[in-house]
């Protein structure tokens, strides 16, 4: 049975079906347990689980730490990150530890962390808490960064990730979490390294996550009207990367434009462009199109953090450029 | 409560095979067989040894960077540690982690780090998951007195401390981080007081006195398994080489390291061996020769071990992910 | 009154459909809104249904196929009713062309279509002069690739058998068949002071008053300074000619209103339905003078092709043109009169 949640609820009813599950499975933050979590996500489970759901001090290395240790003894923590900006203050846990577990261990142990991180511009809160981080932990071999962009997707790639024995950077998109849709009541996983495609079209695929996608779709109902299909490609786990389906389609349509917020130097469209024009140069037939925020931080006022990100024009001017090219 | 003469005795083996160890790699990292570069913990042997000598089989325990001695010791055999710091495969972990990063999970040896300050965090978690599961393992971390100057220290004592967590922070202070003195870094004229901050009991301990370091982690060991939580040695002790294999610890004031050289800590307890417990110096001699006889073995091992095969590069990388190989 | 039921056209994407199922039998009485039959495009299955009341009198395509829209799907009619005229049309109607396979943006024009060839590949194999249709691809979805054109022009040229055909030519195979029946049905004749019209001279006359009722009137002249294009010219056409190809103003015209259509989506808004459409692909009507009167082939998808390519495919219609008459492929776009052999000033033609 499937009912309408909130993106913020599917997450929600992930943590707490996964606790109810795995008794290995607790969760550690700062503010997650007795007040539920600075934007709610974690409420309810200190109540049931007092022992589970740990309030921490400001202290992210340590909440990763403790997270990557407890991890190696077959614990399965989910640490919660209140911003993903604050990567920066445990990012030696992340990248030197984390993702080096199972490769130092040959294998005879994982790190089967998940750190649900809170990402993204749009709530006038400038360039320490807007970030879009995916690109400072995308060339770490060994982690594993998700990023679902509906209540679906989010409570299936939570458990998902929380089963799976990696770490995994689980990105939740602030403005998304009070996107609705339709959610089923059962726990279940959705495959990770599996991109999604969103809508079939022949002329151009675009590529996009998270909350790119309503511009990536909103452009491609425009551009049906004058006769080019789009068709729309969520990666849905942005690295390890599902090459494969982007590849497909882009050998179809032989048009890449890739949405993409944050800066555009070295951005995860830089990597799907060149990994597209590395190859399959041979099936293109028009230049690979970023559409991007601009390389400057996110400045507080709304005047200035709207100017920074991609509008659903831009989406629609680089498809028009890529067609009429 | 003085040790007993079968326990030093055993010690004094475990210092010696250090000793001897130590001394193998740096003829084979001089002579270019051992890739990368080496830290060396001769002179520390005591700290190292009455550490992992303390401490149960089933505790956790992170050697840092200058912890061959300790990995040594924790169980891991002595043959298989020497091929991985030669970069063998039948290295303990196959050629993956060389010197700085060996690690064995069977005898929990947790010590995978070149990053000081990061297993002090890490640390937090095996800490936390002997509570969370009800056991009695302990965890103690290796740190050093430059250690010390990061923040994840901070951030961990205050975590410990506040949850009650059972670790034992051993900071073998061998004073200088690289060629900076810790007295030039530190405020503190004693590094252990700085637990003080976090109501962290702390002890001051002659790290180059192997029954005095053993008397303080069994002391440790039982608060932390009480449930009493956190505590920081300090172990006063010294390296004599530079930090690396090959600096010439130019920064150091003349007569310091022959100075630390007459508190060599396995003179001391031969010393004691032979003045309290009436062991004869042709038998320490016979130990001394044995531990020799099985580091050369070890060398041998692991010169005789081949290569990885390249292509291993990519195992391991993820647990549910192949990597692609391109080459 | 009978009725023409006709592969229909679901979005402007559209270019074929397969008639998946029929789910009624010749000669069963049907209401308007009973489904006839299932027409599938891509994965989407869609249902045709009845436009009126009548009796499914004949059906002209069977199950399974696959057909360009627009062409004839069944007959519905009166009980009684004489269909046989419209039978006969349907059979003079047979000609729809096949689109040309993988020319264009058209690898893109759906699964259907199967015959998928990359940008690259297309022009090697233009270059080599190959017909690469019979080509199996090996690369992604099945896509003939540069190497596989290699490789079948490696295999081929030891064997001595290189096609040396063009490839447009060869990509209309309705040429050598059905057309060519289609164009000698079509006889030229001696019409004047009132003596009958030809067939292609009515509909010409008809397709002229259309485009005039269908369009706004409305003439812009402008002058463009083109000192660069035709220094451009000057420097292609021995290039072009190098490579045995015809390099004509009529092509760079073609060219230069592909790109103007491509660019000004305005310009290709047409009203349907009351509704706005922007109708894609570029696809462009040249029309050719022949003795029997005047024809209009159209070139595809021209927005996504190169100069030589639009060069060669320009000689061939125009070759073409004086066989045969490619009634159903008409323009959507705008046609283009190349008139300057008639040395006349002024030359306005509204459609």
């Amino acid at each position: 049975m499937a009912r309408k949640l909130s993106y913020a609820k599917a997450i929600n009813e992930a943590l707490h079906q996964e606790m109810e599950h795995d008794p290995s499975v607790f969760i550690l933050g700062e503010d997650v347990a007795r007040m539920g979590g600075d934007f709610g996500i974690t409420q309810g489970i200190w109540h049931k689980w007092p022992d589970r759901a740990r309030d921490t001090a400001l202290s992210e290395s340590a909440i990763i730490g403790l997270s990557v240790g407890s991890a190696v003894c077959g614990l399965r923590p989910v640490a919660e990150l209140m911003f993903a900006d604050f990567v920066t203050v445990c990012y030696d846990q992340l990248v030197n530890n984390a993702a080096k577990i199972h490769f130092m261990y040959g294998g005879e142990a994982s790190c089967p962390i998940v750190v649900r991180a809170v990402t993204g511009s749009g709530i006038r809160c400038a360039y320490h808490h807007s970030q879009s981080i995916e690109p400072w932990l995308m060339n770490i071999p060994g982690l594993i960064i998700v990023a679902p962009a509906t209540p679906y997707e989010a409570k299936g790639m939570l458990i998902s990730a929380i089963r799976n024995n990696d770490p995994v950077v689980f990105l939740e998109h602030k403005l998304l979490y009070n996107r609705k849709g339709e959610v089923p009541v059962e726990p279940y996983e959705i495959e990770l390294f599996k991109a999604e495609i969103e809508r079939k079209g022949d002329d151009i695929t675009i590529v996009a996550t998270m909350r790119m996608l309503d511009l990536a779709h909103a452009a491609a109902k425009e551009l049906e009207n004058e006769g080019v299909g789009v068709e729309i490609i969520d990666p849905r786990t942005l690295f390890p990367l599902d090459k494969r389906t982007i590849i497909e389609s882009v050998a179809k349509t032989g048009r890449l434009v890739v949405v993409q917020e944050g800066p555009k130097v070295m951005g995860f469209g830089a990597e799907i462009g060149a990994m597209v024009s590395e190859e399959i140069f041979e099936y293109l037939r028009a230049p690979i199109k970023r559409v991007t925020s601009l390389d400057v931080p996110i400045a507080f006022s709304p005047e200035l953090e709207d100017y920074v990100n991609p509008t659903m024009d831009h989406v629609l001017a680089a498809c028009r450029s890529v067609m009429s090219f | 409560m003085a040790l007993t003469k079968k326990r030093l005795l055993e010690l004094y083996c475990d210092m010696v095979s250090i000793r001897k160890f130590e001394e193998a790699v740096e003829n084979y990292s001089k002579n270019g067989t051992i890739p990368g570069f080496i830290h060396l913990s001769i002179g520390q042997e005591a700290a190292q040894a009455g550490v992992v000598g303390a401490l149960k089989k089933t505790d956790y325990k992170f050697p840092d960077h200058r912890g061959h001695g300790a990995i040594c010791l924790c169980g891991t055999e002595k043959k298989r540690v020497m091929a991985e710091i030669f970069g063998k495969v039948d290295g303990i972990n196959g050629g993956r982690g060389g010197s700085m990063h060996i690690n064995d999970l069977s005898c929990r040896n947790m010590g995978f780090n070149g990053i000081q300050g990061s297993t002090v965090v890490t640390a937090l978690g095996t800490a936390f998951a002997s509570t969370y599961k009800k056991t009695d393992a302990v965890t103690a971390v290796f740190m050093g007195d430059g250690t010390l100057g990061e923040g994840t220290c901070h951030e961990s004592m205050n975590m410990a401390a506040t949850w009650k967590l059972p670790i034992i922070y051993c900071l073998l202070n061998n004073q200088y981080a690289i060629s900076t003195h810790y007295t030039e870094s530190h405020p503190q004229k004693q590094l252990a007081t700085w637990a003080d901050g976090y109501e962290v009991p702390n002890e001051v301990v002659d790290g180059n006195d192997i029954e005095a370091v053993v008397e303080a982690v069994e002391r440790a060991a039982e608060r932390a398994r009480k449930g009493e939580g956190p505590t920081l040695l300090e172990f006063m002790t010294y390296r004599w080489q530079g930090h690396f294999s090959g600096d010439p610890a130019a920064y150091r004031p003349d007569g310091e390291l022959e100075a630390w050289q007459q508190k060599c800590p396995i003179n001391r307890s031969r010393k004691q061996l032979m003045e309290i417990h009436g062991c004869s110096g042709a038998e320490l001699d016979e130990l001394d020769a044995r531990a020799d006889a099985e580091i050369a073995e070890a060398v041998q091992f692991a010169l005789d071990s081949p290569w990885p095969d390249p292509k291993n590069a990519l195992k391991h990388v993820y647990a549910t992910v192949q990597v692609e190989d391109w080459k | 009154m009978a009725v023409l039921l006709r592969m229909p056209r679901y979005g402007a994407n559209m270019e074929e459909g397969t008639l998946a199922s029929w789910l009624a039998a010749e000669g069963d009485a049907v209401s308007a809104g009973d489904v006839l039959c299932e027409i599938e495009i891509e994965k989407l299955s869609n249902e045709l249904e009845a436009p009126e009341d009548g009796v499914l009198r004949a059906i002209l395509c069977p199950q399974g196929e696959t057909l360009p829209c627009g062409a004839p799907l069944a007959v519905l009619a009166g009980a009684d009713e004489d269909i046989s005229a419209l039978l006969t049309d349907v059979s003079a109607d047979a000609d729809v062309p096949d689109e040309v396979p993988g020319s264009g943006s058209g690898s893109g024009s759906g699964s259907g279509s199967g015959l998928r060839i990359t940008p690259k590949a297309l022009v090697l194999a233009e270059e080599l002069n190959i017909d690469y249709r019979s080509i199996a691809g090996t690369g992604i979805l099945g896509a003939i690739t540069r190497e596989d054109i290699r490789a079948w022009a490696g295999g081929k040229a030891s064997a001595k058998a290189v096609n040396t055909k063009k490839p447009d030519e060869l990509s209309k195979p309705a040429e050598t068949s059905g057309p060519a029946g289609a164009a000698n049905a079509v006889k030229p004749s001696e019409s004047r002071n009132g003596a009958r019209m030809s067939t292609i001279r009515k509909v010409t006359a008809r397709r002229m008053m259309e485009s005039l009722s269908g369009s706004a009137q409305s003439t812009i002249m402008m002058d463009a300074d083109i000192t660069d294009l035709v220094k451009a010219y000057k420097v292609l056409k021995p290039v072009f000619a190098a490579d045995g190809i015809k390099l004509s103003w009529t092509a760079v015209i073609l060219k230069a209103a592909a790109e103007t259509l491509t660019r000004h989506p305005g310009i290709r808004t047409i009203i349907e339905g009351g509704e706005l459409l922007t109708t894609y692909p570029i696809d462009i009507g040249v029309a050719v003078d022949v003795d029997y009167g005047l024809v209009v082939p159209v070139l595809r998808k021209l927005d996504a092709k190169p100069l030589k390519t639009i060069c060669r495919e320009l000689a061939a219609a125009i070759d073409r043109a004086g066989g045969i008459w490619d009634r159903k492929n008409l323009p959507r776009l705008l046609s283009i009169a190349s008139i300057g052999y008639a040395e006349c000033e002024v030359f306005h033609s509204d459609p």
